[in-house]
């Protein structure tokens, strides 16, 4: 019965309406704006928000903590007072060209409308030319929107900061915690709905945020003619700057400098190089730590020369190794005997042999 | 595709551009999506929603309510670029219904997928070698059962970012197809902003990125090969290594007892460690 009475209704209307024009020209506003102008007045918002902690700093701590959801709630009406409660566009939305509009003049589908045709209500659909006119929103509009944006909000953080909505939920009388459970119950209507809200968003790109479209505040283009600036500097830049660190970070290890030290002994001549620069190395020592004898002494692979163990494999650890005594590139080690099981003077001994 | 005077192919830096818009909107979806489920679902349920389905979801949903009913994702409309398919002039533009369907789903399951056929070759193919060693025959000596080796290796971490690397550096190159969904679905972008100054082409940087992972890849291949039994390492690492889900695909009963698993993964391990040095 309900159901015939509420087609019966829209229907008539929709006749009527029709009688007057056809329809109105639906426009299409891109999301991406409206989502990067919700993002920039939160980061303006955010900006706000730390200028005022910086106030707070020379109080006493505590303060700041237990009045942060009324000064919160304070700069956001400061905000909307500023801009959507005298119908200017907020920075976000001068930035990415748009305002708001009184969506109620132009869609006969709004929810309110919907009502007023079922309650036989007169609606008052403007005629459009190109569908992108501005009709600012009604006071009450707004009224009902800083209430959603503001008080709301603050309302629900106040009493959920507060810890009172827990004490109410196991302490309290019956009626008392019923309103609790409402209060979480809402949370949760609250979100799914706005998660509802972004799905129709990605679907349809009218309303950003589930207020606005409780009160019928649609975002439209303010002009017409402006363009999209957008710059790629920044990310050419970037991608040059990870592309030649990741280079760097990969041939760094490659070209160590032993494989430079080795391009010299090669253009110079080995022979002489080492001659000059490692006759000062005992005959019985580490070469690279000098410890008489190496400690767990291994033999460097093919030229045969000893090493501490530790010494050598830190060392084979970088490209292209060369022995210090004779400049032979170390392809691998070995050990010099059952070490665990000799004494030091028998190593040295076999040392000297070798 | 052959570019006209009326048309011109988006650049690389406005379809880079587009695709990081579109990661930041699908992190606010997944973000949304994350805390009705947190209220709504019990904390274990919650945990393996986010786990399991909540990327997958997250992802059907945005492209679904984009570019599986023809619309530009609001990436697409802040780069002002315009999705098509086909040659110039038959060029169709946001592409067929079947091809966005199929975009979309490789989108959000491509990868799940993928893994799924994977873990399923990789049981296959180790069932089929305990077999053999069983009954005293060696199947494993066979070029095909490398090849296959080769495929599964594809769903190991640093294998796939540097496939993807790969990827990155021949789309540098040509300024088409992103990702490996569009590469797959053959989309491509049309600019359809009013004017733009000329962008730089990043050719040089594709190159260079090239030629760094097939040097990388050169050495790689190198190192396991100079190993002992190198092969036949890399073989078992690639079949072996990364079944952490294997009991809630496979079909197949486990033949070998736990403690011998647990000793070959260790060993497994081992090479897996010397593979990842080399990808990464």
């Amino acid at each position: 019965m309900l159901h015939s009475f509420l087609g019966v209704s829209i229907c008539k209307h929709w006749r009527l309406e029709g009688q007057r024009k056809q329809s109105n020209i639906k426009i299409k506003i891109q999301r991406v704006n409206q989502l990067d102008a919700a993002q920039l007045d939160e980061e303006v918002l955010s900006l706000l928000w730390s200028q005022l902690e910086q106030v707070f700093r020379f109080l006493p701590p505590g303060i700041l903590v237990s009045l942060k959801p009324e000064l919160q709630a304070l700069l956001k009406f400061i905000y909307f007072a500023q801009f959507t409660g005298t119908n200017t566009p907020t920075p976000g939305q001068t930035l990415q060209n748009l305002q708001y509009r009184d969506e109620r003049a132009f869609d006969s589908f709004h929810w309110t409308n919907l009502l007023r045709s079922i309650f036989h209500y007169p609606i008052n659909i403007k005629d459009t030319c190109y569908g992108t006119e501005i009709v600012g929103l009604s006071t009450k509009q707004r009224f009902v929107f800083g209430f959603l944006y503001v008080i709301v909000p603050w309302i629900y953080t106040r009493l959920d900061t507060s810890g009172i909505l827990r004490r109410w939920l196991s302490f309290a009388p019956i009626h008392i915690s019923l309103l609790s459970r409402c209060c979480y119950l809402g949370e949760r209507v609250y979100r799914i709905a706005c998660l509802v809200n972004f799905i129709l968003f990605l679907y349809d790109g009218t309303y950003v945020s589930l207020v606005e479209r409780i009160v019928g505040a649609r975002l439209v283009y303010r002009d017409l003619s402006a363009t999209r600036m957008v710059s790629f500097e920044f990310l050419n830049r970037q991608l040059v700057w990870e592309e030649f660190t990741e280079l760097l970070l990969f041939l760094w290890p490659l070209f160590s400098s032993n494989v430079v030290k080795q391009l010299f002994r090669d253009i110079i001549g080995k022979r002489l190089l080492h001659r000059e620069t490692r006759q000062d190395i005992p005959a019985d020592a580490c070469p690279i730590c000098r410890c008489v004898p190496p400690k767990m002494p291994h033999l460097a692979r093919p030229c045969g020369h000893a090493y501490c163990y530790y010494c050598l494999s830190w060392a084979m650890q970088s490209f292209g190794y060369c022995c210090e005594r004779c400049g032979d590139t170390v392809r691998g080690i070995s050990r010099v005997g059952p070490v665990a099981h000799t004494s030091p003077t028998l190593v040295h001994a076999k040392l000297q042999s070798s | 595709m052959a570019s006209s005077p009326f048309f011109a192919l988006a650049t690389a830096a406005e379809i880079i551009r587009s695709a990081e818009k579109d990661k930041e909107y699908r992190l606010v979806l997944k973000k949304s999506l994350s805390e009705v489920s947190s209220l709504v679902l019990s904390r274990r349920s919650h945990a393996h929603f986010v786990t399991k389905h909540l990327s997958g979801i997250t992802d059907l949903l945005y492209y679904g309510l984009t570019t599986w009913i023809g619309q530009q994702t609001p990436g697409e409309e802040y780069s002002e670029i315009i999705a098509c398919t086909g040659q110039f002039p038959r060029i169709t533009f946001q592409g067929s219904l079947l091809r966005r369907i199929f975009y979309s789903l490789i989108q959000a399951y491509g990868e799940d997928f993928w893994g799924f056929f994977c873990n399923k070759i990789a049981q296959r193919v180790r069932a089929y070698m305990r077999d053999g060693q069983l009954s005293g025959t060696q199947p494993f000596p066979k070029i095909y059962l490398y090849l296959l080796a080769l495929l599964v290796l594809t769903r190991q971490e640093e294998v796939k970012r540097f496939l993807s690397r790969f990827h990155l550096g021949i789309f540098y190159i040509h300024s088409k197809y992103y990702e490996w969904s569009k590469r797959l679905v053959g989309m491509q972008y049309f600019r359809v902003a009013k004017s733009r100054y000329p962008l730089p082409s990043y050719r040089i940087l594709g190159l260079i990125l090239l030629v760094q992972l097939s040097l990388g890849l050169l050495l790689s291949t190198y190192r396991i090969l100079s190993r002992k039994d190198g092969f036949y390492s890399f073989l078992q690492y690639s079949i072996g290594v990364g079944d952490s889900g294997e009991d809630e695909w496979d079909g197949f009963p486990n033949q070998l007892s736990s403690s011998e698993e647990e000793e070959e993964e260790e060993e497994l391990k081992e090479i897996g460690l010397v593979t990842n040095v080399l990808f990464v």
